[in-house]
């Protein structure tokens, strides 16, 4: 009778890979310590067939410290070798969440950004340059990205820009020029099973929003649950091949020094990552 | 190999966004054919299928998602690399079952013939689809 238990608890369980994999992964799934893997690959499926959601996002996970450590001292190495003394390294602390890549596909329907060879929570270097740019961009220029093209040759030099903008004028460089300063990924600093945890938002008027419902108490609120990295310091770093000077605010400082400034008020003031407009993604 | 663009990827992608472009929930096609190959690559195809399957039928959503896995079985079963592996068998309900059987390498193909063929169908729908 426990055989028929068994086989029946299966089909309603479903792990969602090829049949040779499935054998592999009942066998090896305590050993896995790569959390991406385990949080996007290893799907099930409940007993109506659907997606099991809740089991994903529970799913345990231990981050292995020393490849952490070992990827840190890595990126810090090659800053180095690349940059000389023109790098900047500085550790900001999550105020309360930070989630970045909440919005990316996935059969979830959220998501967070993980590295694909590691598994950590991580925020991509590119992220970080464009949150960067759109804060200079907000608080410098009046939100006039035009204005900031064709006018700060500081701009131009720091973020990169092309010959012409969208409307074909002038920037201030008069030239096609890639960025001076390279942004680094940034890791965590230390994570253990406390810094990623389950989170939730749950509209109440979903049905109002797509415009079926006025809006109203009676509709139902919609629990949905996603990651959030939390408890953890990140380490960024900065380099630049030739150290610029520049002048900005009527002060002289390096183009490496400005942009640790803009990053710091950017993570300090902006936020980065999804849902900073309710608080969260914000660093002290 | 047939002489066809892309191997009649492209033609069939064609039929698949002009038939579905004057119907109730072409905006949703044209918006989940452009999410299809990222789903697939974060989770894998039978997860995505499995995604897929679970959209109710009576709304917009299910309906495109459905018209989806639908055009892309009839793609797997006409196409020359995996015809083979379904043999008109399949019908989209007992897709996710059926993927999940094969081996590592057939179901590799599939997936890499279900990405080629929405690179063109993601084309079209943006083509053809209006908002």
């Amino acid at each position: 009778m426990t055989n028929v238990k068994n086989t029946s608890s299966e089909i309603n369980e479903i792990i969602l890979v090829p049949e040779d994999t499935r054998e592999l992964v009942k066998s090896l799934l305590s050993k896995v310590d790569n959390f991406s893997l385990k949080y996007n690959k290893y799907i099930l499926t409940d007993k109506e067939g659907k997606i099991n959601k809740k089991s994903a996002m529970s799913s345990s996970f231990a981050f292995p410290a020393k490849l952490l450590n070992n990827k840190i001292s890595e990126l810090e190495q090659a800053a180095k070798s690349l940059f000389g003394t023109n790098k900047v390294i500085f550790t900001k602390s999550v105020v309360d969440k930070l989630i970045v890549g909440l919005g990316t596909e996935s059969v979830l329907e959220t998501s967070i950004t993980l590295h694909h060879i590691y598994g950590f929570p991580y925020i991509p270097g590119q992220s970080i340059k464009g949150a960067v740019r759109n804060y200079v961009i907000k608080f410098y220029f009046d939100s006039d990205e035009e204005k900031a093209l064709t006018q700060s040759k500081t701009f131009c030099l720091l973020f990169g820009c092309n010959k012409e903008t969208e409307s074909k004028k002038k920037s201030a460089l008069n030239e096609d020029y890639e960025g001076s300063v390279v942004f680094f990924d940034a890791f965590p600093t230390f994570l253990d099973n406390q810094v990623i945890s389950i989170d939730i938002m749950n509209p109440h008027y979903g049905e109002y929003y797509q415009d079926l419902e006025p809006p109203a108490d009676y509709l139902q609120p919609t629990p949905i649950n996603f990651l959030v990295v939390t408890n953890t310091d990140f380490k960024f770093i900065l380099g630049t091949y030739k150290n610029i000077e520049v002048e900005w605010n009527d002060n002289k400082l390096s183009l490496l020094e400005l942009a640790r400034q803009f990053t710091e008020e950017t993570l300090t003031k902006y936020g980065i990552g999804a849902k900073t407009s309710v608080g969260y993604g914000y660093f002290k | 190999m047939s002489s066809k663009l892309d191997n009649g990827r492209a033609s069939f992608a064609f039929q698949c966004a002009d038939t579905t472009k004057q119907l109730s929930y072409a905006k949703e096609y044209k918006q989940y054919s452009k999410k299809l190959p990222m789903m697939i690559k974060t989770n894998g195809l039978a997860a995505t299928f499995a995604f897929m399957l679970s959209k109710d039928q009576n709304k917009n959503e299910g309906k495109a998602y459905h018209k989806l896995g639908d055009d892309i079985l009839y793609w797997l079963k006409t196409c020359n690399t995996t015809n083979d592996i379904f043999q008109n068998k399949s019908t989209f309900k007992d897709l996710v079952q059926d993927v999940i059987n094969l081996d590592s390498f057939k179901y590799n193909l599939i997936t890499q013939e279900t990405i080629n063929f929405l690179l063109w169908l993601r084309r079209f729908t943006e083509g053809l689809i209006n908002d």
